[in-house]
């Protein structure tokens, strides 16, 4: 197949012509920390295989994000539309992974009330993915979510690092603009195959866990866990939310289920104990989102595994879910 | 019901006209929207609940505790606990309140014309039912026999006080008020002292042709449905509602899931039979 054949330079170059014409968001190194930053020169941007700390959902799902802004007198209130922000944006090198984690969530942001926020986020979005022949990270496990990290059909872009350069492909007409800034001539590609991959392990975990909800070994799977919500605020697809006024603002901010504020109610905790919102967290990706959205909530980019100050292995904790077994007695304690 | 703008976060402004005390801690707001056109759309079913907001201190979920039969207002009623609530106990008639809904499920009630209903309250957990009390007291006729068991920890405790004594009065429904039984307990001659499942025990509602609509602590809730279930009772004819943190009501932000349940969408309203598939985490 025929593709845009880039050196690095035509990519830096390319990179700097494109963030004059729109806002480019990429994989940048400040002090030591590799994230998703907003681009001003193509020569800052990571073009290596490395993972970012965090996942390129905030440009979706902001951390902190204002709803509406108001003003309330005793007896008036205006409220006044956040400053949209309704420049095209480019999302460039960002894996496959990542493209796979808004997929999944577009659904749950759109299966019944349309999100308006996050749809408009991702309609101005062009995402230009770089494909991952091997993998970023030890950690990674994204083959074992059926993730074939040498594609990306829902990107608008894919990008081929090889030996010998770059090779582009357009998947979007969207994708088709953004990579005319880059120079370069279409030339036959190779084959593109992953390769040094873990070994598979079963994610199917859907029915397994919901029939084993009681079993006592769910207090056995991760009792490291401190509740600390590193993983959820590093993950790609952790999306729930709190919603809270700071000064004269409504703002929507990230939540994390395995801290006991989650479902804390004036007199009754649905989940008192630790296991039980670990459980939470890990069925929520693994069994009820599938249930209900089809999808497996998670996208094997180990970034849990890699920040977890406990060295909780999020491997471990789904290969432990796959010998879940029923308690012997029944109940919990 | 959604903003003009596809923001559905953004609220309506309701402006309240009428709060009472319900009990040293509960207050109940009586609201009306700020623009005629939404209000006059308003339309919702007994059961469902809404986001109300107090501009700077936060939006919390209650249930609309009114009924849809008694138009033109909304009526919250809440307990004094946070900061939302606080700032809730704070305002009086003419402060502006902001209402996002109405959400979620409602009480099924075209599947209960013609049949008993029992409702069976505690603490203000009667709110959510004072909807239904009311839509089905308006629409009388449509109705067989209306019972209403009430219990609180003690007299001071019980809500809508103004509506217990029109129930006490009317022949339309019959009234059985509880407190619970705790040292030094006073009450007047027509309260018991005891719990609800003795009380039920006692009356052995029949389930033929019945539906039961509970709603209150967890623990009642609990010890009520195993009391029906021992008398008889198929989990299908009894019908709660689910009290869960939420906080976008949408189905979207994850707090209020029970397994893959969305208590803010599937529900507020279950039968037993359903609620007993969930994993047991409400």
């Amino acid at each position: 197949m025929k593709m845009q054949k880039l050196s690095e330079d035509d990519i830096r170059a390319g990179l700097d012509k494109l963030s004059r014409e729109t806002v480019v968001y990429a994989p940048m190194e400040q002090e030591g920390r590799l994230d998703f930053r907003k681009m001003e020169k193509g020569g800052e941007v990571e073009l290596g295989a490395r993972k970012t700390i965090m996942s390129a959902k905030k440009l979706f799902l902001p951390q902190a994000e204002e709803l509406f802004s108001f003003k309330a007198g005793k007896h008036s209130v205006e409220m006044i539309d956040p400053p949209k922000d309704e420049e095209p944006l480019v999302l460039f090198a960002c894996r496959p992974c990542e493209m796979r984690a808004l997929e999944i969530m577009d659904k749950v942001f759109n299966w019944d009330y349309a999100d308006f926020q996050w749809n408009e986020r991702r309609a101005r979005a062009t995402i230009i993915v770089f494909a991952c022949l091997e993998p970023l990270t030890e950690t990674c496990f994204c083959n074992s979510l059926g993730i074939d990290s040498s594609r990306s059909d829902g990107a608008d872009a894919i990008i081929y690092t090889t030996a010998e350069g770059f090779f582009a492909r357009a998947h979007s007409e969207k994708g088709k603009k953004a990579l005319k800034v880059f120079v370069g001539k279409d030339e036959e590609a190779p084959e593109f195959t992953t390769r040094d991959f873990p070994e598979k392990f079963n994610t199917d975990l859907q029915e397994k866990m919901m029939e084993n909800f009681e079993s006592p070994t769910w207090k056995e799977i991760a009792p490291a866990c401190i509740g600390c919500g590193i993983c959820t605020f590093v993950c790609p697809t952790c999306h729930c939310f709190d919603i809270q006024d700071e000064g004269g603002r409504r703002v929507r901010l990230w939540d994390y289920c395995t801290g006991a504020d989650f479902t804390l109610m004036l007199a009754h905790q649905p989940r008192p104990t630790q296991y039980r919102r670990y459980r939470q967290k890990v069925m929520h990706k693994y069994s009820y989102y599938p249930t209900r959205f089809g999808e497996i909530l998670c996208t094997g980019c180990g970034r849990c595994i890699d920040q977890c100050p406990q060295n909780i292995d999020f491997r471990e904790v789904l290969k432990k879910c796959n010998r879940l077994a029923p308690a012997e007695t029944g109940g919990e304690e | 019901m959604t903003a003009e703008n596809g923001n559905l976060y953004k609220p309506h402004i309701v402006t309240v006209t009428e709060v009472w005390e319900e009990t040293p801690t509960i207050k109940t707001f009586r609201m009306v929207f700020d623009d005629p056109k939404v209000g006059d759309n308003f339309t919702f079913k007994a059961g469902q609940f809404g986001e109300y907001s107090v501009f700077g201190e936060g939006e919390a979920t209650f249930c609309i505790a009114n009924s849809p039969t008694r138009k033109g207002y909304i009526e919250c009623s809440v307990k004094e606990v946070a900061r939302m609530t606080h700032g809730l106990h704070l305002l009086d008639v003419g402060d502006k309140v902001g209402f996002r809904g109405p959400y979620g499920n409602w009480f099924p009630l075209e599947e209960m014309k013609g049949k008993k209903l029992m409702f069976i309250g505690g603490g203000i957990g009667l709110a959510p039912l004072r909807s239904l009390i009311q839509n089905v007291l308006d629409t009388r006729k449509d109705f067989d026999q209306v019972d209403i068991i009430y219990a609180a920890r003690c007299e001071e405790e019980f809500v809508y006080k103004r509506e217990i004594e029109e129930w006490k009065a009317s022949s339309d429904c019959g009234l059985c008020l509880a407190v619970d039984p705790i040292p030094d307990q006073v009450c007047g001659d027509d309260v018991r002292v005891s719990f609800i499942p003795p009380i039920l025990e006692e009356m052995k509602p029949n389930p033929k042709n019945r539906i039961v609509i509970t709603c209150g602590p967890p623990i009642m809730i609990k010890l009520v449905t195993a009391k029906l279930e021992e008398l008889g009772w198929p989990a299908e004819q009894i019908i709660t509602t689910l009290e869960m943190k939420m906080k976008c009501g949408l189905g979207k932000c994850g707090r209020c899931n029970i397994g893959s349940t969305y208590v803010c969408k599937d529900g507020p309203v279950f039968t037993y039979e359903q609620i007993r598939s969930f994993p047991q985490e409400y």
